[in-house]
């Protein structure tokens, strides 16, 4: 039986003190190393998606433009159209934003509410300059139909809140209506959820496609004596000394309608010149240049894993009179787990979020939701949209983890 | 940049208003600047550059008769094969109307009226779906303008929609085997813009650098090299009165230009109003379009 004794160090403290107080040094060293590094990312990285996460729910825009509009239109109950004072109210806000010529922002974040605001704001814009006092509500009717429909005003009232979750239910193609129910977007309109699903479906099967190819050449590299594998690995890693675009680009040189590919199952006799395979600008395309790009992904971590696995395992799995795939079944594929646990995650991580390769060979049947993404980035301005998709595609990845986590478990991932 | 950018621009306030009478040089028969012009502007900030013309070429090797007109684009039974057509709706809409029997109108008008419509929107939309899940069609679609006569050249498609000054480019200057087509082409206007309180705005220098770029020689000096029309009437006069005007010292430039008379027996005006005010609804509904395919 011990009772607990304090152990002193040499400068009269406890042990557990002075091994703090020594450690303490020890992580503020290494903090200011890390300082630099930190600060950076904090800057470039972390304020940044921050900043794109608040846009996605940011609203204030409309508010802080026709303040007096929506004081009047809070008393308005939603059903009919609304009574004088609002168009009055609305006159005040817009007249002097018209002559400032400040209105235009209006236009364009309207019209992302509901269309047609563009166009009826716009010839507004015109004609509000020869208002008369008095009598508003007739003149706005008059200068454009879009005042007289009680839904463009409902879609104004919408905007009131600061914050709106208007852009996340757009994502997964529903909408606000009335009476702040959730509906299904118009049919013709319905495309994300489609491209999720496809995207989803793509990162799953460039998965796939990438284990059943890369754990071949994985399981030879890790085999073979030293100066072939290190020629193989070169031939491995080769493809990362050139530039992603340069090898989409041959991608798209290779599965031309008459590429060298077509013309050599052509020539092969497989199919006839007439009907050659269409192998780019569909799925097909995308599927192709994403596996071969994000082969070494999954080559590298399966790599690093079986070269830790000793060959007398397999040997002594033989000798106990298993089959040589007994052997395999039982004792190699298990303890390969970790590597292919971290290929996978690692390749369907990237292959969720990619962007060129769809871009260029995809067409437009292989786009994925990334694309979505940067078109309503760069063509159509709609940032705060682009930024809910990027938000919700974090989040989803991070589900993904999560479930990952708890199905084979982060620990179990070795990276060699 | 395009009409309806300077629109947009124009009433937010970021570019200048230009007074053609006041700031750009008269022509050198003294005709002032604002009579020289072909057509008006689209707003009191666009100065006129280039008419240039979207319209569709084949690769003559591999069609064994030629098209002729906007229907044919669409025949994929007399013309089977890939197309290429532009990624975003415009120009796409207008020439799907053309190609189903729409007579353009005066300068495209008739077209336009009907998009405005949703039956006619819906006809054009129908009538692009069907091209490209057409089993002897297809669409390719394409975004940067060097890429109709390559996707053309290298056999991928047996038609492309595309800007006829690269179709030009890659038939006389690199002597590809295409040919152009200018039934339904759609005359679309690029302009010139000044941004208010640049750095050169005060002085007066981009001002002046401004008018030397839109005075007669300096729009007929850009024919020399592409082929698209200056806005000018007195340039064309200075191109036909120096023919031949390519680089090359070979080729005659007018009868390239999309306002030349056997070019416009059926053409559409691109009209930006149209797109300033729909682009951002028909987007909506041509990205689910395309993302069905």
């Amino acid at each position: 039986m011990s009772t607990k004794k304090i152990i002193y160090s040499t400068d009269g403290l406890p042990l557990e003190v002075s091994l703090r107080k020594a450690e303490r040094k020890n992580k503020l060293k290494a903090a200011l190393l890390v300082g630099p590094l930190f600060v950076f990312i904090l800057i470039t990285y972390l304020f940044p998606i921050a900043d794109m996460l608040f846009r996605s729910v940011d609203d204030r825009m409309i508010t802080k433009l026709l303040p007096k509009t929506f004081i009047e239109l809070e008393k308005w109950d939603g059903k009919a159209l609304p009574e004088e004072n609002v168009y009055e109210a609305l006159y005040r806000d817009f007249y002097p934003l018209a002559i400032a010529k400040e209105s235009g922002k209006l236009f364009q974040r309207l019209n992302y509410e509901k269309s047609g605001f563009s166009s009826g704001l716009k010839r507004t814009n015109r004609k509000i300059k020869n208002f008369e006092e008095g009598n508003f509500k007739e003149q706005f009717i008059e200068a454009h139909k879009i005042w007289n429909n009680v839904e463009y005003w409902v879609a104004l009232k919408n905007t009131a809140p600061n914050f709106s979750y208007a852009k996340y239910l757009k994502g997964l193609d529903l909408k606000l209506n009335q009476d702040r129910e959730i509906i299904r977007i118009e049919e013709d309109r319905r495309i994300h959820i489609i491209l999720w699903l496809r995207t989803i479906k793509v990162a799953f099967w460039v998965t796939i496609f990438c284990f059943i190819l890369s754990y071949p050449i994985a399981h030879l590299l890790a085999t073979l004596p030293m100066k072939y594998s290190n020629l193989l690995m070169i031939c491995v890693l080769l493809p990362f000394w050139t530039s992603l675009l340069v090898r989409t680009s041959s991608w798209m040189v290779l599965l031309q309608q008459q590429g060298p590919i077509n013309d050599f199952i052509v020539m092969i006799g497989l199919v006839s010149d007439d009907s050659r395979p269409e192998l780019m600008y569909n799925v097909v395309g995308t599927f192709v240049a994403m596996t071969q790009i994000l082969l070494p992904f999954m080559v590298l971590p399966l790599y690093s894993v079986m070269k830790t696995i000793s060959p007398s395992l397999m040997r002594a799995g033989k000798s106990l009179g298993g089959t040589p795939f007994v052997a395999f079944r039982k004792i190699y594929f298990p303890l390969t787990i970790p590597g292919i646990g971290a290929g996978s995650l690692l390749v369907f991580i990237l292959a969720i979020g990619y962007y060129i390769t769809p871009a260029l060979v995809g067409g437009a049947s292989g786009s994925l939701i990334s694309n979505t993404i940067a078109y309503h980035m760069k063509s159509s301005l709609d940032w705060a949209f682009a930024s809910a998709l990027g938000a919700m595609l974090l989040t989803g990845v991070m589900v993904i983890y999560w479930l990952y986590n708890k199905i084979v478990g982060i620990d179990n991932i070795k990276l060699g | 940049m395009y009409a309806k950018d300077t629109i947009i621009g124009c009433d937010e306030g970021i570019f200048a208003e230009i007074d053609f009478d006041k700031d750009l040089a008269p022509a050198p028969d003294g005709t002032p600047a604002s009579e020289d012009y072909f057509t008006s502007m689209p707003s009191k900030c666009a100065v006129g550059n280039i008419l240039y013309s979207w319209n569709f070429a084949y690769n003559t090797e591999n069609l064994k008769s030629a098209p002729k007109t906007m229907k044919d684009f669409f025949n994929t039974k007399k013309f089977p094969g890939k197309r290429a057509i532009y990624k975003g709706a415009m120009s796409n809409l207008e020439i799907a109307l053309a190609g189903d029997g729409v007579k353009a109108g005066k300068g495209g008008d008739a077209i336009y009226k009907m998009l405005e419509t949703e039956k006619g929107m819906q006809r054009a939309m129908d009538k692009i779906k069907a091209l490209c899940t057409d089993p002897q069609g297809g669409c390719v679609f394409w975004n940067a303008g060097a890429q109709p006569p390559e996707l053309l050249a290298n056999g991928e498609v047996v038609m492309a929609t595309g800007w006829n000054g690269r179709f030009f480019n890659a038939e006389v200057g690199e002597g590809s085997p295409i040919a152009q087509v200018w039934d339904a082409q759609i005359l679309d206007y690029e302009y010139f813009a000044l941004v208010k309180d640049g750095p050169n705005y005060a002085n007066g220098k981009a001002m002046a650098v401004l008018r030397e770029m839109t005075s007669t020689e300096g729009l007929a000096g850009s024919a020399k090299y592409i082929a698209y029309a200056p806005w000018r009437k007195s340039s064309i006069a200075v191109m036909q009165a120096g023919e031949p005007w390519y680089k090359d010292g070979k080729t005659n430039m007018v009868p390239q230009m999309p306002t030349a008379p056997q070019n416009t027996k059926n053409y559409i005006l691109m009209n930006p109003d149209f797109w300033a005010d729909n682009q951002d609804e028909i987007g909506e509904k041509w990205e689910a379009m395309k993302a069905g395919l």
